[in-house]
């Protein structure tokens, strides 16, 4: 099925109507007057759709399919009631079931709903207002001064406003509250009655379906993705949810509120320099189907070919990566996916990342070179400086149509230093599941702009592609010296400086630079870590200073810190001159 | 600072009108008809026209114009510059075949240097070697590069592209706008529904990004008989092409007004009563002059938390961010009509909310 759009479950939850064009009811395509979108059950066994062609409003009852309404834009239907929406003379106007009428209300998407009691929340178009009819009443009360997609429950109503905040109302009292779920962007709320309270289904910006209870931070990723237009109801074997993705596929799954909760507020989190990262997870995936960058189509798949190898093939048996690993690190030991017939390998092979790595590491090559394999089989060589490093590592990082992720990022500067070039590759492992998903982003930096990127972010389905093999790149007649890589320090395994010398530097700063520094009232462990990580780690190890002029690096650093240089105001934006009234002035050109 | 098209007063946003055989008739002795053609345009507000300097082939039976078969080919292509600047106009100098009747690399760098030596600067709109050379003369790109050098090395800021290539996919898009082409020339996708055209003109900026940012949609498509390989043609009216303009000019591309009698003006078919040709620049003319800066996004849930509007079904809100906390927004769609959209936040303010027909609206704003 594709046209899964816009469930809606019947009040018991064991009924499901779906479809933006083709009405489909518990699975089965309706094959009545033709075609569906936006609908909603009146009772269990009554539902009401619009129907596609013509927008008149239909109802399907004991096998019998009638028009019982004028054309309209949506309807909503709970309880024996409904409301819908449709333009006349270019104004939008709601009405309901009971002949109430409201001018001015209305349009777009989902702008009003009906509960149980016969409550009925709806947008003022204009204004984007949200306001709320009681029942038989005809005058609207406003319950938020913006309010989108209001979904009612037995006693309230969640909508959306703003950049994805939820509000929640009463309604009896009117009372509204945010039920924002902390840390995120949520869309698309449906508010869930359970015998043990009121739960929230909403979608966030990270792509996740989360079911929790009202105003909670703990309960259930539902679903990680693509998913839109949910709908949830409880049932006595759990909450049974329904959504369509992107394309209209549906998805729909059963959570017992039994399990265990998590906590679902965690926020994104970069590591510092130094933070150690097991890199071989990330570089060799789990995952075996296969990965769409959706702007140009490119795929990237990866197979295990080996003990301890893998390949990745770029959506052609002949265009694939390997990569290989031992103890100590992952290397990239051949390359035909660069668009040229003829694959390369760098000699000697540079570590890609260590398995042990931390961020920050880094690995530079000065006397490597390329062996690209000729069309007669032989190599032709040239040098090929590189350097490799951990870029970034961070952990719960939302990652679109995928979901939160740990990221481990590397890069490959080819040409280093002189190019001033940079790939980084972005390494994804999904946090619900633990899936390896490999490369998940591709950019290419120069001079420090960003150039062109690439988001492999689209799932599809396993495409199993065999890798060919591999073609023999000759190593070239004359002896190439075998360059010892000269990796950068790493903190974890070179000794710091003597413990004299750190507390020289800590003696210094107390007496001579801020006298009573040990004494601030600020956390004397946090002054403690950061000289550690400026003095030790930056000045002393990774940048080799000596004592002294590790003292005066340590110095400036505390003078920019306590001293911020003065930011200058950012230009004011250009005039932008209204537009022109004739032709060109001068003539026409690109700069 | 990003690459922008540019006169003396600041960032423009190129609107031409496609006359394709317009040297041509003005070469065949048509002079009052060519001046009164280029007034129409002048007073419809575009910038310029395209026309082609070479046209040759059974297709152009009795219609050729080049240095081969033209008498004072190279007065008459003078002549045409000053005709065109008398107008106000500017000229985006198509080489149209001229591939086919100038064959060797010497050759064409000999015809280019005679085209610059004949135009002054200040009346070029851009320039390319050759309309679809790719089969039309040339099929290799690198082969031109010789030729757009010697365009480039006397107009070195002008719009230069290769060609357009066959498709709209990046590899061809980058093959034929190598350097010293300043732009990418495009003829816009013309399958599908209305709003399939106008969603691709958005598309080859926003996901194909080709490597050169500005580009030219040089012959999109549009109404008329002599627009070939057209899918619902019959769904061309005013406000489609009011959209299709405006969409262009926010996805950085320069807009050239196409229609049959573009591709010939004496067949039948009179330019000035073509769907939208009247209509074309005063829509443009609505967009913010540096439109072309801002960042390109849609309303679809990927832009969830910045979207000004939300796209529902094939109803589509395409925007552009613009600095200051501005932008502007296209919805357009086969039942944008039906579906009233409000903005996504109270903090927009609407400046302006244009309808283009029934098809679609722009909506310029401040949040």
């Amino acid at each position: 099925m594709t046209d899964g759009w816009f469930p809606r479950y019947s009040p018991s939850g064991l009924r499901l109507m779906r479809g933006s064009v083709t009405l489909t009811v518990d699975g089965v395509v309706w094959s009545g007057a033709g075609g569906g979108i936006s609908g909603g059950w009146l009772s269990e066994d009554t539902l009401l759709y619009r129907q596609h062609d013509t927008g008149a409003l239909r109802r399907v009852a004991a096998g019998l399919d009638e028009v019982i309404g004028p054309p309209c834009a949506w309807v909503a239907a709970r309880a024996g009631r409904y409301a819908c929406w449709a333009l006349r003379d270019g104004v939008p106007v709601v009405w309901t079931s009971d002949g109430r009428q409201w001018p001015g209300y209305g349009g777009g998407w989902g702008p009003m709903d009906v509960a149980p009691d016969g409550t009925l929340v709806l947008g003022h178009h204009a204004s984007g207002a949200l306001e709320l009819v009681a029942p038989g009443a005809r005058v609207p009360v406003r319950i938020a001064d913006e309010g989108r997609t209001p979904r009612c429950g037995a006693s309230g109503v969640v909508w959306v406003s703003g950049s994805g905040r939820l509000g929640y109302a009463d309604l009896r009292t009117h009372a509204v509250r945010d039920v924002t779920v902390p840390g995120e962007s949520c869309f698309g709320p449906v508010l869930v009655d359970t015998p043990d309270g009121e739960w929230l289904l909403t979608h966030t910006a990270s792509d996740r379906l989360l079911l929790l209870p009202l105003g909670g931070t703990e309960g259930y990723i539902v679903a990680e993705g693509d998913t839109r237009y949910p709908d949830a109801v409880w049932t006595p074997q759990g909450v049974r949810v329904a959504w369509s993705d992107g394309h209209g596929t549906p998805g729909e799954a059963l959570v017992s509120l039994d399990a265990p909760r998590v906590d679902l507020t965690a926020r994104p989190v970069w590591h510092v320099v130094g933070t150690e990262v097991d890199t071989l997870p990330f570089l060799v995936p789990s995952y075996a189907g296969t990965l769409c960058c959706p702007a140009d189509g490119q795929t990237l798949q990866t197979v295990r070919t080996g003990v301890k190898e893998v390949t990745c093939l770029k959506g052609a048996p002949e265009r694939q990566e390997r990569w290989r690993w031992d103890d100590t690190a992952v290397y990239l030991v051949y390359d035909a996916s660069d668009g040229r017939d003829q694959p390369w390998r760098v000699t000697p092979t540079p570590v890609w990342a260590r398995r042990v790595s931390c961020v920050g590491d880094s690995q530079v090559y000065g006397g490597t070179q390329l062996l690209r394999r000729t069309a007669t089989g032989g190599s032709e060589s040239h040098p090929f400086p590189v350097r490799t490093s951990v870029y970034a590592y961070g952990e719960h990082i939302p990652i679109a149509g995928i979901g939160r992720c740990r990221i481990l990022s590397t890069t490959w500067e080819p040409g280093y230093p002189a190019s001033e070039y940079q790939e980084r590759h972005w390494w994804a492992i999904r946090e619900s599941d633990g899936l390896r998903l490999g490369r998940v982003r591709y950019e290419e930096w120069r001079r420090g702009v960003l150039e062109r990127s690439f988001d492999f972010s689209e799932l599809l389905p396993d495409q199993r592609l065999e890798p060919a093999p591999m073609l023999h790149i000759p190593d070239p007649p004359a002896p190439i010296p075998d360059p010892a890589p000269t990796p950068e320090p790493m903190p974890q395994t070179i000794q710091p400086p003597p413990r004299d010398e750190i507390l020289r530097c800590l003696t210094w700063l107390r007496d001579e630079v801020y006298p009573g520094l040990v004494g601030h009232p600020i956390d004397d462990e946090g002054i403690a870590a950061w000289l550690v990580d400026t003095y030790t780690v930056d000045a002393r190890l990774r940048r080799g200073l000596s004592h002294e002029a590790a003292m005066h690096h340590t110095f400036a650093a505390i003078e920019r810190t306590v001293h911020p240089p003065v930011t200058p105001d950012p230009a004011p934006d250009p005039p932008v001159t209204p537009p022109a009234s004739g032709g060109l002035v001068g003539p026409l050109r690109i700069g | 600072m990003a690459s922008l098209f540019r006169d003396d007063t600041g960032p423009v946003l190129p609107v031409l009108c496609h006359a394709g055989d317009l040297f041509s008739r003005y070469c065949r002795g048509q002079v009052a008809e060519v001046r009164a053609l280029l007034a129409s345009m002048a007073g419809a507000g575009y910038h310029g026209v395209r026309t082609w300097t070479v046209l040759s082939g059974d297709y152009w039976r009795d219609r050729e114009v080049g240095p081969t078969v033209t008498t004072h080919y190279w007065a008459l292509v003078a002549d045409f510059g000053r005709e065109v600047e008398a107008t106000g106009l500017r000229w985006l100098v198509s080489q149209g075949d001229a591939l086919r009747v100038v064959t060797t690399t010497r050759e064409r760098q000999d015809f280019a240097t005679r085209i610059v030596e004949a135009i002054p600067r200040a009346v070029v709109a851009g320039v390319d070697c050759g309309n679809e050379a790719w089969q039309n003369g040339e099929p290799d790109p690198s082969r031109l590069v010789p030729m757009a050098r010697v365009f480039a090395g006397h107009w070195p800021d002008v719009p230069i592209s290769l060609t357009s290539p066959p498709g709209e996919e990046r590899v061809d898009l980058d093959a034929w706008s190598p350097d010293p082409c300043t732009v990418y020339d495009i003829h816009g996708y013309r399958g599908g529904r209305w709003w399939d055209k106008v969603r691709h003109i958005f598309s080859v900026a926003y996901e194909v990004k080709p490597a050169r940012r500005l580009g030219v949609q040089s012959e999109p498509f549009g109404p008329g008989a002599f627009v070939s390989a057209s899918q619902n043609k019959h769904e061309l009216v005013t406000g489609v092409m009011q959209a299709a303009a405006v969409q262009s000019l926010m996805a950085r591309q320069a807009w050239v007004y196409f229609s049959g009698p573009g591709v010939m003006s004496d067949a039948g078919e009179d330019l000035r009563a073509m769907p939208g040709f009247a209509e074309t620049s005063a829509a443009v003319a609505l967009l913010p002059r540096d439109v072309m800066s801002g960042r390109l996004i849609h309303g679809g849930s990927t832009w969830a938390h910045e979207r000004p509007f939300e796209a529902v079904g094939e109803t589509r809100c395409d925007s552009v961010l613009l600095s200051g906390g501005r932008g502007v927004t296209l919805i357009y769609g086969p039942s944008w009509a039906g579906v009233a959209t409000a903005p996504m936040a109270r903090r927009l303010t609407v400046e302006s909310d244009t309808a283009f027909g029934t098809s679609a609206r722009l909506v310029i704003w401040r949040g």
